[in-house]
């Protein structure tokens, strides 16, 4: 087994353990450290797959930026009072675990389908590389990215303004 | 190889990442078993800047701070977006100026309706 491959095991162990440890654990605080640990392995992974500026963008947006923003909703929510979800139904329980299988299912045979060339060059994850594909061939699907945060930040303002008003 | 070089430069990195989890276990792990374990009601009570703590740690911040850090979070997106684009403009010319100069008006149309909505106001 080469380096390569022992490093992925860890880091798709340590991705795992804290992503079930998200949904284990009991404590909200404790579970947004859990999944901060989740995508810093994630990180990892690309960073093993030499896309090394996905990598950094990875830490700095999702351990860095969304991680704050769960804290910010644990600090805005009222969770002294309020209890953990009730005990689901066994119906529930049956038809959840059934379309969560057959969401496991339908993207394990599109990973397994694909057809990945081996790539050998080493550095095809640069911001350059990215660059060139994402504003010369991708440019629509860029600016469709433009549009989506648009419709995040006015649905999020709309949202919460009219939180603030029932304050 | 230069695969083996982009690996082996990582060997560094793992360094670090290694000496970062270990320096906080270890100096804790010391800590506790070095140090003389006496607590007391008053040593156990949150600091709250050497008075009597009131009230308690867990309030309701209010909602305008989420709107804070949601906007941070659509810009700093942006900014994510502006470093590949950056490096290859030499290469991509006036396609590229132009699709970036529209995805920051699409964005600057959100900071424009968030300034209208008064959302960053502070009062």
């Amino acid at each position: 087994m080469t380096g390569q491959e022992i490093m992925f095991i860890i880091l798709a162990l340590i991705a795992i353990c804290c992503a079930s440890l998200v949904i284990v654990l009991k404590r909200i605080s404790h579970r947004v450290l859990s999944m901060a640990f989740c995508s810093f392995a994630i990180a990892g992974l690309y960073f093993l797959l030499r896309a090394e500026f996905l990598g950094i963008i990875q830490i700095m947006v999702y351990v860095g930026g969304l991680t704050v923003l769960f804290v910010f909703a644990v600090m805005m929510t009222d969770h002294r009072t309020t209890t953990f979800v009730p005990e689901r139904s066994k119906v529930f329980k049956f038809v959840s675990f059934i379309g969560v299988g057959s969401l496991l299912s339908i993207m394990l045979i599109g990973i397994l389908g694909m057809d990945l060339p081996a790539g050998t060059e080493p550095f095809i994850g640069t911001a350059e590389a990215i660059g060139l594909e994402l504003y010369g061939n991708y440019v629509i699907a860029f600016l469709g990215v433009g549009i989506l945060l648009l419709a995040a930040l006015i649905g999020a303002i709309v949202i919460a303004r009219k939180e603030a008003d029932e304050q | 190889m230069e695969l083996d070089l982009y690996f082996s430069n990582y060997t560094y990195v793992i360094i670090f990442v290694l000496f970062g989890v270990a320096l906080p276990v270890v100096s804790l792990t010391f800590g506790r078993l070095l140090r003389p374990k006496n607590p007391y009601d008053d040593k156990l009570s949150t600091y709250e800047s050497g008075i009597k703590p009131t009230g308690e740690a867990q309030i309701r911040f209010h909602v305008a701070y989420y709107i804070v850090a949601i906007e941070f979070i659509i810009f700093d997106i942006e900014t994510v977006f502006l470093y590949p684009w950056a490096v290859s403009l030499g290469q991509l010319g006036w396609v590229g100026l132009n699709a970036m100069l529209i995805f920051i008006l699409i964005l600057a149309l959100g900071l424009g309706y968030s300034w209208k909505k008064r959302v960053l106001e502070w009062n």
